[in-house]
């Protein structure tokens, strides 16, 4: 299910919530949400990783950390699946795109902490 | 070098290499109120992160506080970064990060506007009344006492349009010791216009591995580079 484009000519309807969005499963959606932001007010989150060119990546200590990790690497790999399909695996702004609705989903305030449940 | 790929970033995520940022631009005070209002929320549900707490993660893996850690990113050096942005930091208890355009700091205040609009540095109708648009170096001074504040090269460039030696010395070496010098501590960090990775140019990436950062800022990761 998706979002009708933005520029319909109708009288405006109230924009549905991320969480409504994410409920319907409309990633889409989320993804136009997320590049409609008023940008002076809000800010841009992303959840970047850590690359060490100096050698092997250290793995984290903490379990915890490491199944959140988990989590957000299933529920990107959903809506880059979702979104951007036809890309390369090293493309840099499908990759961004698809970091952007993860974090506006799973990490803006007032979005739902990621869990396994997320990935499935 | 680590290029921008969905498969390594899935695998850096499983391993538990990530770290959450929130990206601003120019904070007019006219929104500082909604601004304040996300900022709380973030130091409400996440732990600060210093420059010490981001060497430890890469050193050991480890994360030492109880909550998550949050970095917000401030770029460019607009004034309100510093009088908007940085007091709502220090009033919340967040470590905010400051990647700062040198030569926009540099540039007469008459000039700003313009300055801004040649190099990509969006403004808000606030930042158009007149007046000082960058902070001042007083004010990149302070910011360092108690936040990060680094390098976003000289002009606001992407590595692309840094051609010549003279560019990337100006750029990415001259950027560097504009900001130590009123600083007085290491600049730790680099990030270019748009984000750029590294590995995506040999004979940049030299230059900034030789300008001595250790660490590159970029659209989907941060690299430890010494």
């Amino acid at each position: 299910m998706s979002t009708p484009p933005l520029d319909s000519s109708g009288p405006a309807e109230p924009l549905p919530s991320t969480a409504e969005l994410l409920a319907r499963g409309d990633i889409t959606g989320i993804m136009r949400a997320c590049h409609e932001r008023r940008l002076e007010r809000e800010g841009i989150p992303m959840v970047l990783t850590l690359a060490d060119e100096r050698g092997p990546l250290v793995t984290a200590t903490d379990d915890d950390r490491r199944v959140e990790g988990g989590a957000y690497a299933d529920v990107l790999e959903r809506y880059a699946a979702a979104l951007t399909p036809w890309a390369r695996d090293d493309d840099e702004g499908a990759l961004i795109t698809a970091m952007q609705v993860l974090a506006y989903t799973h990490f803006a305030p007032g979005a739902a902490p990621v869990t396994e449940e997320d990935a499935r | 070098m680590t290029l921008p790929a969905l498969s390594s970033t899935l695998e850096r995520y499983r391993r538990g290499a990530f770290i959450r940022v929130v990206n601003y631009h120019s904070t007019p005070r006219a929104t500082r109120d909604e601004l304040a209002r996300e900022l709380a929320g973030f130091a409400r549900d996440y732990a600060p992160v210093t420059l010490d707490d981001l060497d430890r993660l890469f050193e050991t893996g480890e994360w030492r506080h109880d909550k998550p850690g949050l970095i917000p990113v401030f770029y460019e050096g607009y004034r309100n970064s510093a009088t908007v942005a940085a007091p709502l930091c220090d009033e919340l208890g967040l470590t905010g990060w400051f990647p700062i355009a040198t030569s926009f700091v540099d540039c007469d205040p008459e000039h700003q506007e313009a300055f801004a609009r040649a190099h990509w540095i969006s403004l808000v109708e606030e930042d158009t009344r007149g007046g000082r648009i960058a902070m001042n170096w007083d004010e990149v001074a302070e910011l360092s006492r108690r936040h990060v504040v680094f390098p976003h090269t000289a002009h606001h460039e992407g590595f692309d349009t840094v051609l010549s030696d003279a560019d990337i010395e100006r750029e990415v070496v001259g950027s560097k010791t504009a900001l130590e010098a009123v600083t007085g501590q290491e600049a730790p960090a680099f990030v270019w216009l748009h984000g750029s990775s590294h590995g995506q140019s040999p004979r940049h990436d030299a230059a900034v591995r030789d300008a001595g950062y250790r660490y590159q800022f970029a659209n989907t990761m941060i690299h430890r580079l010494r």
